[in-house]
């Protein structure tokens, strides 16, 4: 549905990216954020226009609409890496590194020996650990990752630890390829497994399926959704949460000096929702998920449209001079570094003819920066708004610029 | 030493687009302490000049990709050599500052060019005052002014003296085209009638030892040997010396105005023979007119002469004529008609 100034509905005006116009403008920073789709657009515009309501215990019209549209957006969530809301349930946050602190601080100390983290991480990641170690008393582990983005790890050190590593990295998109057998030796070991599926929910859903986590944390704005975080959760795992940082929603009762948590099976995500949610941007993030569900370009559904898309980039790639891949692999997400110019300087550069890519360290100052001493680097990172005919004009600017 | 620049270059471009632009303020402010920080030798934000500069390159760097990296090689040393200059033009556009307020002009070596002074003839030095004279000046600009205490003896006023009026001085040249402005805007403003004027003759030297105008020393010469020689039979209360001032300021010869065609057409044959007509038109008689031709080669003369120099240069201290007294302030300037006439 599309909508008028006067908020009525339009139809046949746009979809996908048509508003956009491509031959102009150049977007290559999906890691960071996806652009949203005119249906993603128009989903939370219908909620402001027509069901402006709070959801959750209301009885009227508007926020049963909005209940249910939530629910829906709980379920596809729940769908996209086949976990059943009998054992699994979502909770919204403001975003992926919101939910991680947010999870990792009210996890009962007694439960666990220690972290353990990976070097790759996204400071999201990588800074709660450092502080919920200190606050807790806690040993915490900085694990190598492998070339192929596996996990090098023995059994002793996972033993009641709390697990939380990315999925697929931001630098270069590498995958956690032994996530399987990592969360079946976790499991044995009684320790906890938390994923920064961020990237993973926006490039490569496949690598969460089938795999035993606690909790998995993800980002509405990396997949087409509006800006908004997720945590998809065991109940379990969530039920034996400290849980301090609470309020609005997140309780069945309250006495003078006392409150009593929500307990109903299918209210849980409850307790980790405290206050007023953002109704619009979940449910935009429902319509995302459909979005991607029907998507077709070029007659391929959205994974081999990006497939096509890493693996012309990463032919293209190849041939610019000066360049030095972070990751030679096909990916979404491609770092590199220019012995010719500085990154920084190589964006702002691109800039000029709005080719938009992200410069820098990308949140993982500690691997990039102090352990491989890289100078700071440059990022592209592909998404379904993305054409060959934009690698093409990319890298034909980064021909002019390194050559 | 990019963040400097950037901070200048803000500072002038600050005024022109910072009202209208939020972007152009943030970028102000970030200048700003990146600058305080880099001059105050603490840690700057060194990414914040790079990238001010290559979003200056950008717009160079797809056209003319080998300049945008020389430029970019180079750029400390242009941001050296902008920030120098910057520094030495803030300095310059301060020291013409304090010249034209303590001089009237922010030239003192040739007070005339500069476009800021008021209009005068430049009496000009041979070096430009240090900063440590021009300060040294700054109490002449500030003190009250007194006519009487630069009169001489010879003083000559324009009309009979009145105590009840104030005296007013002015120091001219003869041959100075502003000095005759000067004597316009006086007549017109009726100030030789309000005020007891006098006047201070002074021959502008030249660097070479001659006078800036060809004729001035030996005008000025005269105007002091006519003091001497009153006319026993003038018709007019107005001082002959006064009479011979205004004929040259207020009279014309062949379509051309007199003191123009004195300064570059007369020799000094004809200016003696023109004065001399002149004090045959005031009444003169031949044997004072002899007695005036006489004089201005005279000892005596050359003193009186001396010593209006001595005035300007030691007491006075102008560097730009006409300086005219009045009302306890000093104008070295060609002062409009509206002024004296308050």
């Amino acid at each position: 549905m599309i909508f008028n100034k006067k908020g009525k509905t339009n139809t046949d005006r746009v979809n996908n990216f048509d508003y956009l116009d491509n031959t102009k403008y150049f977007y290559f920073d999906s890691a960071c954020q996806t652009l949203r789709p005119q249906e993603v657009i128009d989903a939370e515009v219908d909620y402001y226009h027509n069901f402006n309501a709070c959801g959750h215990r209301v009885k009227y019209k508007w926020g049963l609409t909005v209940d249910r549209k939530v629910e829906e957006t709980r379920a596809e969530l729940l769908k996209l890496v086949n976990k059943s809301s009998n054992e699994y349930t979502v909770a919204f946050t403001l975003n992926t590194t919101f939910g991680i602190n947010f999870v990792l601080h009210q996890i009962n100390p007694n439960n666990y020996k220690r972290i353990i983290t990976s070097e790759i991480e996204h400071n999201s990641v990588f800074l709660p650990t450092i502080t919920c170690s200190k606050r807790n008393n806690k040993e915490r582990i900085v694990l190598p990752r492998l070339e192929d983005g596996s996990l090098d790890y023995n059994l002793k050190d996972i033993e009641s630890s709390v697990v939380i590593l990315n999925t697929t990295s931001n630098i270069d998109g590498r995958n956690l390829n032994n996530v399987l057998q990592l969360s079946k030796d976790i499991k044995s070991k009684e320790g906890f497994l938390l994923l920064d599926a961020s990237q993973s929910f926006g490039h490569n859903l496949s690598i969460l399926r089938g795999v035993e986590f606690d909790a998995a944390f993800g980002s509405s704005h990396k997949m087409y959704g509006p800006s908004l975080g997720f945590i998809i959760i065991k109940k379990e795992f969530l039920k034996s949460l400290d849980c301090y940082l609470i309020g609005g929603s997140t309780v069945l009762d309250v006495q003078k000096d006392e409150y009593n948590l929500i307990e109903d099976s299918s209210e849980l995500f409850a307790r980790i929702e405290p206050g007023l949610q953002n109704f619009a941007g979940i449910i935009g993030l429902g319509e995302s998920i459909k979005w991607r569900n029907t998507f077709k370009k070029d007659g391929l559904n959205e994974a081999l449209y990006e497939k096509k898309l890493q693996d012309y980039l990463n032919v293209k790639l190849k041939e610019v001079p000066n360049i030095k891949m972070i990751n030679t692999n096909p990916s979404s997400v491609v770092s590199i570094y220019s012995s010719k110019m500085d990154s920084h300087q190589l964006g702002i550069f691109l800039s000029e003819r709005n080719i938009m890519c992200r410069t820098g360290y990308h949140c993982c100052h500690y691997y990039l920066k102090n352990l491989k001493g890289y100078p700071p680097l440059f990022r592209i990172s592909l998404g379904l708004n993305n054409t060959t005919d934009q690698i093409d004009y990319l890298i034909d600017s980064l021909n002019i610029l390194l050559k | 030493m990019l963040c400097i620049l950037v901070f200048i270059i803000f500072l002038i471009l600050f005024p022109i687009f910072g009202i209208f632009s939020k972007d152009y303020r943030i970028l102000f402010k970030k200048a700003w302490e990146c600058a305080f920080k880099k001059v105050t030798l603490k840690p700057c934000d060194v990414n914040f000049g790079d990238e001010v500069k290559n979003r200056v390159l950008s717009k160079i760097a797809f056209r003319f990709p080998r300049v945008a990296k020389f430029i970019d090689k180079t750029s400390t040393i242009w941001a050296l050599a902008f920030v120098l200059l910057s520094v030495w033009s803030l300095l310059y556009v301060v020291n013409a500052g304090l010249n034209l307020w303590v001089y009237d002009t922010c030239d003192p070596v040739t007070g005339e060019s500069c476009a800021l002074g008021g209009e005068a003839c430049g009496v000009g030095t041979n070096s430009a005052p240090t900063i440590l004279e021009t300060l040294s000046r700054v109490p002449d600009r500030l003190r009250s002014w007194n006519a009487k205490e630069f009169t001489t003896s010879r003083s000559s006023y324009y009309n009979s003296f009145d105590l009840n009026k104030p005296v007013a001085i002015e120091v001219i040249d003869p041959g100075c085209q502003f000095c005759k402005k000067l004597w316009a805007n006086i007549k017109e403003a009726g100030f030789e009638n309000t005020y007891n004027l006098t006047y201070l003759a002074y021959p502008i030297p030249d660097v070479n030892g001659g006078h800036k105008f060809q004729h001035s020393y030996l005008i000025t010469s005269y105007l002091e040997a006519i003091k001497l020689v009153p006319s026993s039979n003038s018709k007019s209360d107005i001082p002959a010396d006064w009479r011979l001032l205004d004929k040259i300021f207020t009279s014309e010869v062949e379509n051309t105005d007199l003191q123009n065609a004195i300064n570059t057409l007369f020799s000094e044959e004809e200016v003696i023979t023109l004065i001399n007509e002149f004090l045959t038109e005031f009444g003169y008689t031949e044997e004072e007119i002899s007695s005036v031709n006489e004089l201005v080669g005279s000892d005596q003369v050359k003193s009186y002469v001396k010593e209006n120099i001595d005035i300007v240069e030691k007491d006075i201290k102008t560097i730009k004529i006409p300086t005219i007294i009045f009302d306890g302030r000093r104008y070295d300037r060609v002062v409009d008609v509206e002024t004296l006439r308050r």
